[in-house]
C-alpha cells in the first residue's frame, strides 16, 4: 500500500509540476503571480479536443498546434493587457491575470459549454508494474513529459542566449537592462514560454482529469502552493514541492483520514513558512518597499 | 349638497376598488397574471457540476413544448432559472430575489442537495411551493411542511437499499463505501449504516472525496486493501468515472454498485466503456430507451429545444417535476390559480400515468408523504449501454 500511494502521489503530484514551474517563471522575471496558468493549459484542452475531433489531426500534430498556439496565447496576453501596466505593483498586475482567468473561462465555456468533456486520446488502460506498485499509461506520460520538459528548460537557462538573459532579468532587471538585455523582449519570452508550458500541461492532463473551463482550478491551486513551499524562486524547488504535495496528500488519504486529503498541502506550507518562510529552496531575495 | 354627492361617489369608489382589490388577491397568487405563470429554479448552469443542469434543460424543454402548445388552461408558462453553481450563498441570494422581487409562483425543479438545504427554510416560510427539488439530502425530505413535494426517494433509503443489493446481488458481508464528502453523502452513508447489523454487512472502508479532488486514487489504494467484497459507490459522474479508470488500472475486480445520481452516460464517456463494464447503478426513471409513450416524448422534446444534448436520466428529473407542476394546473381549470390549491391539488393525483414516471400518487401531508417517485430500481453497464436489473425481492 505504502509503495502504491506514493506512486500514485508521484503521478498526481507531476500533474501540478509543470504548471508549478509556470508559476515560478513569470513570477520571478514579471513580479507578477499569474492565476491565468491554469487557463492557459484549458484553452489548450480545448483546442486539443478541437483538433483531434473536429478537424482529424493526429495526436502529434494536435501537440504541436495546442503549444503554438498557448505559446501565442501567452505572449498575446503580455503584449496586450500586462506590458500597459508592467510598471504597476504587484496587486494591479494579480489582478489583471484575474481578469485574464475570468475571461478565458468565460469565453472557453461560451464557446464549448461548461459541461465536462472526455478528452478523444484515451492511453492504454493496462496499468504499468513497478516494482509491485502500478501507474497507468497516461500519468507515466506526465511524468516523462514533466522530466522532459524540466531538461529543455534546464538547458534553455543554462545554454542559450534567452535563457541565460532571463536569468540575469530575474537576478536584476535594472543591471540587464544597463547590460544592453532587451528586458521587454525577455519578459514577452516568459509568458510565451508559460505558454508553451501551459499548451503540454492541457494536452497531457486533459485525459485524466476530463475537460471543462473549470478543469484547472483546483490544480493550479496546488501549483501554486507548491511554488511557494519551494521558493516560488526555484524551478528545482518548485519541482520537488509539487511531488512532495502529491505524495503527502495521498498518504494523509491513505494512512489518516480522506477529508485531510486535500487540506494536507495547506497544511505543509504554514508549517514550512512559519519555520522558513524563503520557502523549501528559495533564498531571500531583495523585497519591494 | 353636490358636495356630499361628491363625497359619497368617492367613498363608494373607494369601497369598490377596495373590494376589488381584495377579490383580486382573493383570485390568484403572486406570480400568476391572465396571460402567464411566472416559476423559477435554481442551477448549477456553470460550475463543476454543471453536468447536473440536465435537470434545469429537462424541466425547460418541458415548458418551451407546453406554451408552443397554447399553454396550460390559455395561460403560458415562464420559466426561470438562475446559475447558482451550486453554491449555497448564491442559491439564498436567487431564492430571496425569486419571491421578493420577481414574485414567483412556486420553484420547480430546481437542482442539488446543499443549495436546497441552504433556502428550504426560507421557502416554506414563505408558503411557496417547492416541487421536485433534485435533492436527496434528509433535511430536505423530512421537513414538517405542506409546501415541499420532494422529486425521489431520500438518500437515506437508497443507501439502505444499496446495502441490501450488495448483500443479495453480490453475496458481500464486507463492502467499502466512496462518498461525497457534503450532505448528499453523508446522507448516504447515514443509510448504510443504518442497515449493516439487520443485513450482517459490515464497512471496511469509508472514504470520502471532494467534488473538487482532482483524483481519487488514495481512496481506491486503501478500500482495495481494506479487503471489501463489494464496493458501494455515492458518487456523481465525474468522481465515478475517476474512480472506475483507478480501479480498472489497479486491476481490481471488485463488483460496485452506485447511487442515481452518477447513473449517466457521461460516466462511460469519460471513464470508457470498458471501465464501467458491468457496474450496476441505481435508477429512479426508465432509460430512454424504453419503449414508454412518455420517455419518448421526452426524448424528442428534448431534441426539438436542446438539440446538442445526449438524453439522460438527469433530463427526466427535469420533466418529472415540471410535468407533474402541469398537471396540477390543468386540473385547477378556470378557477383561482392559488399556492394552497396547488398545494391541494398535487395531493389529489392518485396513480397518474401521464409523466415520466410510471405511476404517480402523492399523499396529504408534509413533505415525507409527498414524494413523487417512492422507489429505486436498478440498471447494469453492459455492452455499451444501461440494461434493466431486477434484484431478487423486485422478482
Amino acid at each position: 500500500m505504502l509503495g502504491q500511494l506514493i506512486l500514485s502521489g508521484i503521478a498526481t503530484g507531476s500533474l501540478y509540476a509543470l504548471t508549478a514551474i509556470a508559476v515560478v517563471l513569470v513570477f520571478r522575471n514579471t513580479r507578477t503571480i499569474n492565476l491565468a496558468q491554469g487557463d492557459f493549459a484549458m484553452v489548450g484542452a480545448f483546442l486539443g479536443i478541437y483538433f483531434l475531433k473536429q478537424l482529424g489531426f493526429s495526436y502529434y500534430t494536435t501537440v504541436l498546434l495546442v503549444v503554438a498556439s498557448t505559446t501565442l496565447l501567452g505572449v498575446a496576453v503580455e503584449w496586450l493587457i500586462m506590458r500597459p501596466i508592467a510598471k504597476s505593483d504587484w496587486l494591479t498586475l494579480f489582478t489583471a491575470t484575474i481578469g485574464v482567468f475570468y475571461i478565458l473561462t468565460g469565453v472557453m465555456g461560451w464557446i464549448w459549454g461548461r459541461d465536462t468533456k472526455a478528452f478523444p486520446v484515451n492511453f492504454d488502460p493496462t496499468p504499468i508494474d513497478l516494482g509491485g506498485a502500478l501507474i497507468s499509461m497516461g500519468h507515466l506520460y506526465n511524468i516523462g513529459w514533466a522530466l522532459a520538459i524540466g531538461v529543455v528548460l534546464y538547458w534553455f537557462f543554462n545554454h542559450t542566449k534567452q535563457g541565460i538573459a532571463m536569468r540575469a532579468v530575474t537576478d536584476d532587471p535594472e543591471i540587464a537592462h544597463l547590460m544592453g538585455i532587451p528586458v521587454k523582449f525577455i519578459v514577452m519570452l516568459t509568458w510565451g514560454v508559460a505558454g508553451f508550458i501551459a499548451g503540454f500541461v492541457g494536452i497531457l492532463i486533459a485525459p485524466i482529469i476530463y475537460v471543462s473551463p473549470e478543469m484547472m482550478d483546483e490544480v493550479l491551486v496546488k501549483a501554486y502552493v507548491a511554488a511557494v513551499f519551494g521558493g516560488l524562486y526555484s524551478i528545482r524547488g518548485a519541482v520537488i514541492g509539487a511531488l512532495m504535495i502529491g505524495v503527502a496528500e495521498n498518504l494523509a488519504g491513505g494512512y489518516l483520514d480522506s477529508s485531510l486529503k486535500t487540506s494536507t498541502a495547506f497544511i505543509m506550507i504554514v508549517v514550512l513558512l512559519a519555520f522558513r518562510p524563503q520557502g523549501l529552496i528559495g533564498v531571500q531575495k531583495r523585497r519591494e518597499i | 349638497m353636490r358636495t356630499m354627492m361628491k363625497t359619497v361617489m368617492v367613498i363608494a369608489a373607494t369601497a369598490v376598488s377596495m373590494l376589488g382589490g381584495t377579490a383580486i388577491a382573493a383570485t390568484d397568487s403572486p406570480g400568476i397574471t391572465d396571460k402567464n405563470i411566472l416559476i423559477c429554479s435554481y442551477q448549477p448552469m456553470t460550475g463543476k457540476v454543471s453536468s447536473y443542469f440536465r435537470m434545469g434543460k429537462g424541466a425547460d424543454a418541458w415548458f418551451k413544448y407546453i406554451n408552443d402548445n397554447g399553454g396550460i388552461n390559455g395561460r403560458k408558462v415562464t420559466y426561470r432559472m438562475v446559475d447558482d453553481k451550486y453554491e449555497p450563498a448564491r442559491t439564498k441570494s436567487a431564492v430571496k430575489r425569486f419571491i421578493e422581487r420577481d414574485e414567483c409562483f412556486a420553484i420547480v425543479s430546481p437542482l442539488g442537495s446543499a443549495p436546497t438545504s441552504a433556502v428550504i427554510d426560507y421557502i416554506v416560510s414563505k408558503k411557496v411551493p417547492l416541487i421536485g427539488a433534485g435533492t436527496g439530502a434528509a433535511k430536505n425530505l423530512t421537513i414538517e411542511s405542506p409546501w415541499v413535494f420532494p422529486l425521489y426517494p431520500s438518500y437515506f433509503t437508497e443507501g439502505a437499499q444499496l446495502v441490501r443489493f450488495a448483500k443479495e446481488v453480490f453475496g458481500a458481508s464486507k463492502v467499502a463505501v466512496l462518498y461525497q464528502n457534503d450532505p448528499s453523502g453523508k446522507t448516504h452513508m447515514a443509510g448504510i449504516k443504518s442497515v449493516l447489523e439487520k443485513n450482517g454487512v459490515s464497512i471496511t472502508a469509508a472514504e470520502g472525496y471532494e467534488p473538487k479532488e482532482v483524483d481519487v486514487s488514495s481512496q481506491v489504494i486503501k478500500m482495495k486493501q481494506s479487503g471489501a467484497e463489494a464496493v458501494i459507490c455515492s458518487c456523481a459522474p465525474e468522481p465515478a468515472a475517476k474512480f472506475y479508470t483507478e480501479r480498472a488500472k489497479l486491476g481490481w475486480k471488485v463488483p460496485v454498485v452506485n447511487v442515481f445520481f452518477g447513473k449517466s452516460p457521461k460516466v462511460a464517456e469519460l471513464a470508457g466503456n470498458d471501465a464501467v463494464e458491468g457496474i450496476y447503478f441505481s435508477t429512479i426513471f426508465r432509460d430512454f430507451d424504453s419503449p414508454a409513450a412518455p420517455i419518448q416524448q421526452a426524448k424528442s422534446i428534448l431534441k426539438k429545444y436542446y438539440p446538442e444534448e445526449t438524453p439522460d436520466a438527469i433530463h427526466l428529473w427535469g420533466f418529472a417535476g415540471a410535468q407533474v407542476f402541469t398537471e396540477a394546473i390543468k386540473r385547477m381549470g378556470d378557477g383561482p390559480i392559488t399556492r394552497e390549491r396547488l398545494v391541494k391539488t398535487l395531493e389529489g393525483i392518485d396513480n397518474w400515468t401521464g409523466s415520466v414516471v410510471p405511476s404517480i400518487t402523492i399523499g396529504e401531508g408534509n413533505a415525507p408523504e409527498h414524494f413523487i417517485i417512492k422507489d429505486m430500481s436498478f440498471v447494469l453497464f453492459k455492452g455499451g449501454k444501461f440494461v434493466d436489473f431486477s434484484p431478487p425481492w423486485m422478482k
